[in-house]
């Protein structure tokens, strides 16, 4: 669905993406992860069309996003970090946007404001941020496009309603639909995310399934020192240390996708080893 | 497959345009009101009880000029704000008809809400004029345009202009994320200034001695006695005039839109 191939980006002088190579497929959820000014966003925005490479290609439906063609756009929607919502109420903004997106669904729509308790009543500009980003959220949902990009989806959102939000992107996922989640609170989405990529210098440095990830590493917590020196990563905890071990008894077990962001960043190499072994 | 040009969504499309940005046409109506109001308000005051139609007209141009360049300048405002860039480029029309739906309110839904106020504020003015004209002819007077001479006889050209000097602003808008309406203006005296530099040149420096211009022909004056002989008169036939005068009345206007649409294209957030 999403073919991104040896991209360079920069930003007049900054280069942002030197050479970076990812494949998306439908049916997933996928957390980008990286550090602040890596290009999380920056890469979004290259998916969705409204930044250009200078060089390598995107494809996004064998479809070039720079062209912004109407039946591209139609099937791509973004929910950014720092959004706008034009100041008129949820009925005209629906009544107005949604002939544009061929799937939108007016009972989704009104399904998922319910869940998120939004009032209906109100203009869009005299909600909070947070109420305004779950309307964006339920309408982006309700369009059913085939590619869903979400930079920071959870910021603004209160504790309920990141539960909210993680039951609703649960229940919204099919196997035609790719979803793609830049975030920092990894604590949030840890559960819902099928897909781990981690971008750092301008390239994937980490790109594995949840499944697989659980499936060749062990997060536990070690009393044991020579455990704690053989580990992959470690660090302290309130009792003992939190370490990431290779999975030797092949038992799946809880994830901390904060730690093994940590992990791959201070150890890329240690880690990647365990995947590179067959 | 979406067409990248669809009727019926650049209606849907205009009427998002209306529905999001009601409440601003709204108040830049009452703003050009109040600007007419105070240009009639002005050659009222300044006629000295002498009123001259040519003034109201003089007035329109001006108000129009000065009112459309704002409203085009304004129209691309959006893609010089990250977030507001990001919802209109990432929305599902294609620039064309994006593009084709600013053109429309600003040439078609400004021009007519311009006229219909610069006609209600025209009319009210006018009517107290020749109210007081009755009143006391002596002391007041009120003058019809000549259209046949002078500022009438020039009036359509600036007209024209107009459609072209709003085109130009709307690709300003496009080009210029920031302080686009005084970048435009900026480059677009420069353009105004080494044009007619070229001009002046060409027609005071370029001919020799005895020939002169006299429109698109060269006239050779031939001796000072009025007759057949007095001037040789060479000029391109009739319909290559008639074209290079039309190209430059109306050509500019869809120059720069299909400039603009270009750069909309190239446009990223």
């Amino acid at each position: 669905m999403v073919t991104i191939q040896n991209l360079h980006f920069a930003y007049k002088k900054k280069m942002v993406f030197n050479g970076l190579s990812l494949s998306l497929q439908p049916g997933f959820i996928y957390g980008l992860l990286g550090k602040n000014g890596t290009g999380k966003s920056t890469l979004l925005r290259n998916i969705a069309g409204l930044l250009f490479p200078r060089q390598g290609s995107i494809k996004v439906f064998n479809a070039i996003p720079g062209k912004r063609n109407p039946s591209f756009l139609q099937q791509v929607f973004m929910v950014p970090e720092e959004f706008f919502l034009p100041d008129i109420s949820i009925e005209k903004f629906v009544k107005c946007n949604a002939p544009f997106y061929p799937g939108f669904n007016r009972g989704q729509f009104d399904g998922y404001l319910k869940e998120f308790a939004i009032p209906m009543d109100h203009s869009l500009q005299q909600m909070s941020y947070g109420q305004t980003k779950k309307v964006l959220i339920a309408f982006g949902l309700a369009c059913n496009t085939s590619l869903l990009l979400m930079d920071e989806p959870t910021n603004g959102l209160d504790i309920l309603s990141k539960s909210q939000f993680r039951k609703i992107i649960a229940g919204a996922t099919d196997e035609n639909k790719c979803i793609i989640i830049c975030t920092h609170q990894v604590k949030d989405l840890e559960n819902l995310i099928d897909r781990v990529c981690i971008i750092d210098d301008g390239k994937i440095l980490f790109d594995q399934p949840m499944a697989h990830i659980t499936s060749k590493l062990q997060f536990k917590i070690s009393f044991d020192g020579n455990e704690t020196k053989n580990a992959l990563y470690s660090e302290a905890a309130l009792q003992g240390d939190a370490i990431i071990a290779p999975n030797i008894d092949g038992e799946e077990g809880r994830m901390d996708l904060e730690m093994l962001y940590k992990a791959i960043v201070l150890n890329g190499g240690g880690i990647r080893s365990v995947f590179d072994k067959q | 497959m979406a067409p990248n040009f669809s009727f019926s969504r650049l209606i849907q499309l205009i009427r998002k345009q209306w529905i999001e940005n009601n409440r601003l046409y709204l108040f830049s109506t009452l703003a050009l009101l109040g600007l007419l109001g105070l240009g009639f308000i002005i050659w009222l005051v300044a006629s000295n009880d002498k009123f001259d139609e040519t003034n109201i007209y003089v007035i329109f141009t001006l108000c129009i000029y000065i009112a459309g360049t704002i409203f085009a300048g304004m129209s691309f405002g959006m893609l010089g704000e990250k977030r507001k860039g990001v919802y209109w480029l990432g929305f599902p029309a294609s620039h064309l008809e994006k593009l084709i739906c600013i053109i429309f309110y600003n040439v078609i839904v400004f021009s007519v809400v311009y006229y219909l106020c610069f006609m209600l504020v025209k009319t009210l003015a006018v009517a107290y004029v020749l109210n007081l004209v009755a009143a006391d002819p002596a002391k007041y007077q009120f003058r019809h345009m000549d259209w046949n001479s002078g500022f009438g006889s020039a009036y359509a050209y600036f007209i024209y202009g107009f459609y072209s000097v709003q085109a130009f602003y709307l690709l300003g808008a496009v080009y210029f994320s920031r302080f686009s309406y005084l970048l435009t203006t900026g480059i677009g005296a420069a353009l105004f200034f080494i044009f007619m530099w070229f001009c002046i040149s060409l027609m005071s420096g370029k001919l020799p001695a005895g020939y002169g211009w006299g429109g698109f022909s060269v006239m050779k004056y031939n001796n000072y006695v009025p007759g057949p002989d007095t001037i040789n008169k060479y000029q391109l036939p009739g319909l290559y005039t008639d074209s290079i005068s039309f190209l430059l009345k109306f050509i500019w206007a869809p120059v720069f839109w299909v400039v603009a649409w270009y750069r909309l294209k190239e446009k990223q957030i």
